[in-house]
């Protein structure tokens, strides 16, 4: 073969294989994940009472915004949007206003109809579908049952400066370092001081669903992280680690909807231990609110950072891939996440969004 | 241990850190008593000292370090403040003060390191708070009880004794109030006293505590309490180091301290209460009363 045919059978060759990799090893394009506007309402036409909804609608999601409070569906009806009270108890399935001297209160659902009235001092407050009430002096619990009536109370030895509420169980940190677990019906389950530290003080406190994992952070000089996994019997020490932190005030610390990753804030911004590798990682921002709050079934953590003055919405591929950090108007707020949708409250209104895949 | 010797021992801990030299200043520069340790105010007992003030700085009242700071209704789990917005400072041996019911600072900056004197925040109303004031609270890691802060705190002028409205005697929730009812019959009585505190202050949170309660019958002293520390234990908290009552015992539905139990047997008996604030003025008060 002369050369002017090898070289042509090099070419096509080259073009064959070309043609064949394409054709065998061919790749699309990555989807990218995008945020897709869905609905806005203005709570300003919103009624100022409650009312009940005849129309489905899906869950009512509680929200606060500009001076006013209430309920809207994630189809945009929104409930109602009352005028903010002195003091509020708001949770997904029922609200409560309180005075600032109270000593009784009406329990409501979100359509309105009141379904317990408590007479009881104190600042109620929902959390893992159970009703607390923290007495005037920081320092008692009492627990509601669904007609308003006390099932317990507890004195705890200082003041209550950390709290977690779950279904299975609630955890009170206090001003001593100690942090206490109380299950629905008035029993200590758990008791433990993590020490350690010159000064102990529990700054904040998380529980999973199931209460079979309890994390910490506590003390100051130095600040340590605990995680307690329960045995048999009792709970143990899983994980724990000497923090850079310095927090005086609470922290904001979480488990994930599935309770595989603990979500916290960390002098490196927002820090995510990993139950099942036993490792961690950190996102740099500056975390305010929605540490449990998780999308794309559970891959996905959406959370509110910044500051007052700078709020901004975070989105990150776990463990720690920033997949969208877009800045927020002033005074905005995440209201909830739900499944692959994101509800904002920006200035008395609230925003729909919805994570795509394009 | 036994109970006994650990109760000696928690009292002679108490009086040792009263006695201390980190005694500490008044946070506020002209305070004005509105509840004293032990004021039994809505469902539940002061384990601090209220002072109600219409404006005013706050200042930390020893050198010390910030524990704790949070703003009214800012706490991230969402868990309530009935402290209003509150600052925790530790201030060495184990005293940690509490600084509640402050004016919000919208900067939340507090003081960390504090020398006497530091400025950290303003009187207000934040919580649950009966007026314009703070609420000043000493917490003792070494024993986990709150301690009357009146022992730590320089004492006021006060000339004014407290006053004793009056003296029951209780049996099977029947009262017999001394001076009125002339005879009972024979049977363990509990002794319980309406006395309280004066103060100028413009509100108060309730019937001002008094520090130190002492009932004697025929001479013999049958109850001496001493308002000086109580400790959250087992779920409820107790008052007195020496032989501790919890509060839900402590105050009974028509106001008055259940101080102590007592066999009354045959014949004449004379009671006699003693009670005195913390600057040492004195009321007394005796009763002569049959029983058949």
């Amino acid at each position: 073969m002369d050369e002017i045919g090898k070289r042509r059978l090099a070419t096509t060759a080259t073009a064959l294989a070309g043609i064949v990799y394409f054709l065998a090893f061919a790749q699309s394009l990555p989807k990218e994940l995008v945020i897709v506007p869905a609905w806005a309402r203005s709570v300003a036409r919103a009624p100022t009472s409650p009312r009940s909804s005849e129309r489905g609608g899906g869950a009512a999601i509680p929200f606060r915004t500009a001076g006013r409070f209430g309920y809207f569906r994630t189809d945009g009806e929104i409930l109602f949007a009352a005028p903010e009270p002195y003091g509020l108890a708001l949770e997904r399935r029922e609200w409560a206003e309180y005075e600032k001297d109270s000593e009784s209160f009406s329990i409501r659902a979100a359509t309105g109809e009141t379904s317990a009235t408590a007479r009881i001092a104190g600042y109620p407050f929902f959390a893992g579908e159970r009703r607390f009430v923290l007495g005037p002096d920081q320092a008692s619990v009492s627990e509601l049952g669904r007609n308003g009536d006390v099932v317990w109370s507890h004195q705890f030895s200082s003041i209550v400066t950390a709290f977690c509420g779950g279904p299975r169980m609630a955890v009170f940190g206090l001003l001593d370092g100690e942090l206490i677990g109380i299950d629905p019906s008035g029993e200590g389950l758990l008791s433990f001081s993590p020490g350690g530290s010159r000064i102990p003080v529990i700054l904040g406190s998380a529980a999973n669903a199931d209460a079979s994992l309890v994390a910490a952070v506590s003390g100051i000089d130095r600040q340590r992280l605990v995680v307690l996994e329960k045995r048999s019997t009792d709970y143990r020490v899983l994980y724990h680690r000497w923090l850079d932190s310095d927090f005086r005030r609470p922290i904001s610390l979480s488990f994930t909807a599935d309770g595989r990753r603990l979500v916290y804030e960390s002098n490196e911004g927002i820090s995510i231990w990993d139950v099942d590798t036993n490792s961690e990682s950190s996102i740099e921002a500056r975390y305010r609110a929605g540490a449990g709050s998780t999308a794309r079934r559970g891959k996905l953590i959406v959370l509110q950072t910044g500051r007052e003055d700078d709020v901004r919405l975070l989105c990150a591929a776990l463990p720690d891939m920033r997949i969208v950090d877009a800045a927020l108007p002033d005074g905005a707020a995440l209201a909830a996440v739900e499944d692959d949708s994101i509800y904002i409250c920006v200035g008395g209104d609230i925003l729909r969004c919805d994570l795509e895949e394009r | 241990m036994k109970p006994r010797l650990s109760r000696a021992l928690l009292a002679l801990g108490a009086m040792g850190f009263c006695a201390a030299s980190h005694a500490l200043d008044w946070p506020v520069s002209q305070p004005r008593i509105a509840a004293t340790f032990g004021t039994p105010s809505t469902a539940r007992m002061v384990t601090g000292v209220l002072l109600a003030a219409e404006s005013g700085s706050v200042k930390v009242s020893g050198p010390g370090e910030l524990v704790y700071a949070i703003e009214e209704g800012k706490h991230p789990a969402g868990l309530p403040t009935s402290l209003g917005s509150f600052v925790v400072f530790d201030h060495g041996d184990g005293m940690i003060a509490v600084y509640a019911h402050l004016a919000p600072d919208p900067t939340s900056r507090r003081p960390r390191e504090a020398r006497p004197g530091v400025i950290l925040g303003a009187v207000g109303e934040s919580g649950w708070i009966g007026g314009k004031g703070m609420l000043f609270q000493v917490f003792d890691r070494e024993q986990g009880a709150w301690i009357n802060p009146l022992l730590v705190l320089p004492p006021l002028a006060d000339r004014d004794a407290p006053v004793i409205r009056s003296v029951a005697l209780t049996r099977a929730s029947k009262s017999w109030v001394l001076g009125e009812a002339r005879s009972i019959i024979q049977g363990r009585y509990s002794i319980e006293i309406d006395a309280a505190d004066r103060t100028d202050a413009p509100w108060t949170a309730g019937p001002i505590a008094p520090f130190s309660i002492r009932i004697s019958v025929d001479g013999i002293e049958v109850a001496r309490e001493v308002f000086d520390i109580a400790k959250g234990s087992r779920g409820s908290l107790d008052f007195f180091s020496l032989s501790p009552k919890p509060q839900t015992r402590l105050r009974t539905p028509d106001g008055r301290y259940s101080i102590t139990e007592k066999l009354f047997t045959q014949g004449k008996a004379t009671v006699e209460a003693i009670v005195e604030d913390v600057a040492g003025n004195r009321r007394s008060a005796s009763w002569i009363i049959l029983v058949e």
